[in-house]
């Protein structure tokens, strides 16, 4: 279903004056004529306007004249699909050519200042603003506003009756869950604000705005709370987003890429949701979101390694069974990542360890297989991340049944055919599985790709080879931050006050404090006898003073 | 020192535990029982004492000297000159302590799991790993020490439960049947090993609150203490004294004895993961020492450049220490324990902290106790969340 979505102004944000000096400078003396005031002419202002956007059909110029007589000239510039167009047929164009004369007459309108007029009383819309610069009007048409001229004003009005075809609101593919809200962000920058706010009434909601890309001119949103996000935070985050001079930001991936600590490192160091519910949650953790227009995928900063481990859904189902599937799947991600590495290390360096009925049949096994245990993984492993992507790329249907070919019939062919091991396939259908539990596509990714070098070190040197990886891994993750927040954290450096939400959840009415890893503020959640009423209070009560300290 | 690396207690207590522990408990029951036969779990005992004299001694210097460490402190209290000489020595017992290890942890790995494979490899290996998280500072090296000590306690924990069954504790009878001699011959080498904690004169002037000091030393003593004395005792009730004497890893050979229904059997993992866990600790905490002791002894400002040479230097001299593990262990019965503890872990630390007083250098003993007084904010309530009391 498409719908077409009134949006407020955007473009009120802070611009980027670095980048903005530097993108003249470097442009051809052509443009320099965007930062010209506009001139009280009509027609040098429709001049100007023509020959900035000469060659682009999608402008619609429409000149016109108001009053009685006909004797003021005026003119509207608007993208055509941007706009809605009832609105500006019936609320601008109306309102002007038919209602004004009405009014009035041409007496009035040439005596007083009518631009002014017009604002304050002709327009039947909010949202109404001024500019005097042509640049001005120029990037408020291509974001979406109409512009309106009259001749012998060198004010423009801006009126803000943007609307174009939207996805609507969907459950979001990468994170659905059981139980939980279902919509998702959107491509639009204002519906996902919006989204937030639904989710947070509180006036310490601030949404700053900031464009970034010289050409792409993408607005970017900064949602924090003011009263619990730090000052530092929240102003290094700005700078660091002040300092990307790029001409394109399509995806929030761009962004990432830009502000992370640490770009060389194969961990995401900044958290991406679909999800509102999940961008609110760390908002209310003194955490900072950020919204790219253009993509329903938003930011959030710091982000610590286990919450790549964590879904939104843990928090809305019932603790103990979140809690267990919180160690399900820390198992999975172990097993994800070690699994292949820790066969390959047993059947060629350590059979001993395993119990002698089991070394048989897996000796048995591998009887006719001609490969070394390695290389029959790294074979196996590496066509199931080929039929994993190929299913991701395909139109539905057909990924179906590539997933079946690939997984059913290869899978059972290559074994009858005595070139896989039937352990080797369980090994290798055991780790994709486990790679899916791990709820978050980067973290998943990162997991692949190490597991690929664990199984080389286990070629090469067994379970030390293992634990040598490991420790490598170890040093870097202790060595990352996520804006200056340690990545392992709150596990080293260790924060046991803050461990009720990471391996395992804690009820909610336990949670009394917010994770104290981002400081500011009034810590408390929640009053510590929340569950008190006739019959409870004993319970609730000794709770919350057990968890008090 | 420039960097301002701030850890709290319980950072460098575990720190200094599994320094000592996880390489302690594999080879020690062997060479102490071989002095006390079954008496060996008395020799833990006054190891352990001997242990905590050694950190009341290693506890007032620090404590007098809060915000330096070994080689700053002894420039103080002996000048320049004098002071140099004792860094210098120092230098060469980290770069003595760290070839030993590096090249124990790499016979261990050789002898009982990969007997075809070259010392070289693993020493090269393991170099490389420690060289990577030296270069990344203390802060890091007790964040990853951390989580092996989890894996170091709870591999020693499982393997202890595992082999309960096959203990037969009359092995520990008669108890001091040859009287108190071989007891004490027993527990030099464990105390020596217990002596590394002079390592923790190069890591505790970075503590949070240095009111902690005294807390730091005594809890690792008294934790080194109970985990050698439950490990020897496990291990000389399992195998006997001697047969365990005979052993030259009778922690892993105790894991390896584990079948619990016929499916868990041959937990050799568990060990190995233990000793490259704490063995990792260890090299790196002397490789740190080494190269911050270095710096400071060249009055360098950044001593991260001096972590590549010194790894090359500790990967040849850990290649020509020795020729065999035999020979090691020959020499780290009685020759070993004397030469260290007369010098780098007893007398010379002794011998600072008599000059100090005598001097009058340094606080007498009269740390603040406020947390955070003068440290960055970041580190203070790092320490503060780490009071026992979270842990409740």
């Amino acid at each position: 279903m498409k719908k077409p979505v009134k949006l407020k102004f955007g473009s009120k944000g802070t611009k980027v004056k670095n980048a903005n000096s530097y993108a003249q400078k470097e442009e051809p003396p052509g443009e320099e004529k965007c930062s010209l005031g506009l001139s009280s002419s009509l027609e040098e202002n429709l001049g100007h306007l023509r020959e900035i956007f000469a060659k682009s059909t999608d402008i619609i110029f429409r000149d016109f004249t108001i009053g009685r007589w006909g004797r003021l000239r005026a003119a509207v510039v608007y993208v055509d699909g941007l706009i809605n167009i009832t609105d500006v047929n019936e609320n601008l164009l109306k309102a002007v050519m038919l209602e004004m004369p009405m009014a009035g007459n041409d007496q009035d309108l040439t005596k007083l200042d009518v631009l002014q007029k017009i604002k304050d009383s002709a327009f039947p819309l909010s949202q109404v603003k001024e500019a005097t610069l042509i640049e001005q009007v120029v990037d408020a048409i291509l974001s979406g506003d109409t512009a309106f001229l009259l001749d012998g004003y060198s004010t423009a009005l801006l009126v803000g009756a943007r609307g174009w075809e939207t996805r609507s609101l969907d459950e979001p593919a990468t994170e659905s869950v059981v139980r939980g809200p279902r919509e998702g962000f959107v491509e639009t920058l204002r519906i996902n604000t919006s989204l937030i706010r639904r989710k947070i009434k509180s006036s310490d909601l601030k949404i700053e705005m900031m464009k970034l890309g010289r050409a792409t001119q993408t607005d970017i949103g900064i949602a924090y709370m003011e009263n619990l996000a730090t000052q530092e935070l929240v102003s290094e985050v700005k700078k660091r987003l002040q300092q990307i001079d790029t001409d394109s930001i399509l995806e929030s991936g761009y962004l990432e890429e830009f502000i992370e600590d640490n770009p060389y490192s194969l961990f995401s160091q900044v958290n991406r949701t679909e999800r509102p519910d999940k961008v609110a949650a760390g908002l209310l953790e003194g955490r900072i979101a950020i919204l790219v227009d253009g993509t329903p995928f938003a930011l959030i900063v710091p982000a610590l390694f286990i919450e790549f481990l964590q879904a939104s859904e843990d928090y809305y189902e019932r603790y103990m069974i979140s809690s267990f599937v919180r160690l399900l799947r820390y198992a999975a991600f172990m097993v994800s990542l070690l699994l292949p590495s820790l066969y390959i290390a047993i059947t060629t360096f350590h059979q001993e360890m395993l119990p002698t009925d089991l070394l048989l049949s897996i000796a048995a096994q591998r009887e006719g297989v001609p490969f070394p245990a390695f290389v029959e993984a790294l074979l196996m492993e590496i066509s199931f991340e080929a039929l994993r992507e190929a299913g991701i790329r395909l139109p539905r249907p057909i990924g179906q049944a590539v997933s079946i070919v690939g997984a059913l019939v290869i899978g059972e062919a290559s074994v009858s055919a005595g070139i896989v091991s039937p352990a080797m396939v369980i090994i290798v259908a055991v780790t994709g599985i486990s790679s899916f539990i791990v709820p978050n596509y980067a973290m998943a990714i990162s997991m692949r790709l190490l597991r690929f070098a664990l199984m080389i070190l286990a070629a090469s040197l067994g379970l030390f080879g293992i634990m040598a990886g490991l420790i490598a891994i170890v040093i870097h993750l202790a060595t990352l931050r996520s804006f200056g927040m340690p990545y392992l954290s709150p596990i080293v450096p260790t924060h046991p006050a803050a461990w009720k939400d990471t391996v395992i959840r804690t009820p909610w009415w336990t949670m009394l404090t917010r994770p104290p890893l981002i400081k500011k503020g009034n810590l408390h959640r929640q009053r510590p006898y929340t569950r008190r009423w006739p019959g409870q209070e004993q319970g609730g009560e000794a709770n919350g003073r057990k968890n008090k300290n | 020192m420039a960097e301002k690396t701030r850890i709290s207690w319980v950072q460098a207590t575990l720190l200094l535990i599994n320094m000592v522990t996880a390489t302690l408990i594999l080879v020690v029951p062997a060479i102490t029982t071989e002095a006390a036969r079954q008496d060996a779990w008395l020799s833990a005992l006054v190891a352990t004492f001997g242990g905590l004299l050694l950190a009341f001694i290693f506890t007032k210097l620090q404590q007098r000297f809060p915000r330096e460490n070994l080689l700053q402190f002894s420039i103080t209290i002996l000048g320049p000159v004098l002071g140099k000489v004792v860094g210098f020595l120092y230098l060469w017992y980290f770069l003595h302590l760290a070839a030993i290890i590096i090249r124990s942890f790499g016979d261990f790995l050789v002898i009982s799991f990969m007997p075809e494979t070259p010392v070289w490899v693993f020493i090269i290996i393991i170099t490389i790993l420690a060289a990577y998280a030296v270069h990344n500072g203390l802060e890091v090296i007790a964040r990853v020490n951390i989580l092996f000590f989890a894996l170091v306690i709870l591999s020693i924990v499982i393997i202890f439960f595992l082999t309960a069954k096959d203990m037969d504790f009359t092995n520990l009878t008669p108890i001091l049947a040859e009287g108190w001699k071989p007891v004490v011959r027993g527990s030099l080498f464990p105390l020596a090993w217990i002596g590394e904690i002079v390592i923790g004169l190069m890591i505790l002037s970075h503590l949070a609150n240095p009111g902690e000091i005294k807390r730091v030393y005594l809890v690792t003593t008294i934790g080194v203490g109970i985990l050698l004395l439950q490990v020897i005792i496990g291990v000389v009730a399992t195998f006997g004294p001697e047969y365990t004497s005979h052993l030259i890893f009778p922690g892993l050979t105790g894991t390896r004895i584990i079948s619990i229904g016929n499916f868990i059997e041959r937990l050799e993992a568990l060990a190995m993961v233990m000793w490259v866990g704490g063995a990792f600790t260890k090299i790196c905490l002397v490789y740190y020492a080494g190269v911050y002791g270095m710096a400071e002894w060249f009055r360098l400002k950044d001593p991260r450049p001096l972590v590549g040479p010194a790894g090359i230097i500790l990967v040849f001299f850990a290649l020509i220490i020795y020729e065999h593990f035999i020979d090691f262990l020959k020499f780290a019965t009685v020759p070993f324990p004397m030469y260290t503890l007369t010098t780098f872990e007893g007398g010379l630390p002794l011998l600072l902290l008599v000059i100090a007083i005598l001097r009058k250098k340094g606080g007498a003993g009269n740390v603040q106790k406020n947390p955070g007084s003068n440290d960055d904010s970041s580190a203070s309530t790092n320490s503060r969340l780490l009071e026992p009391q979270g842990n409740k």
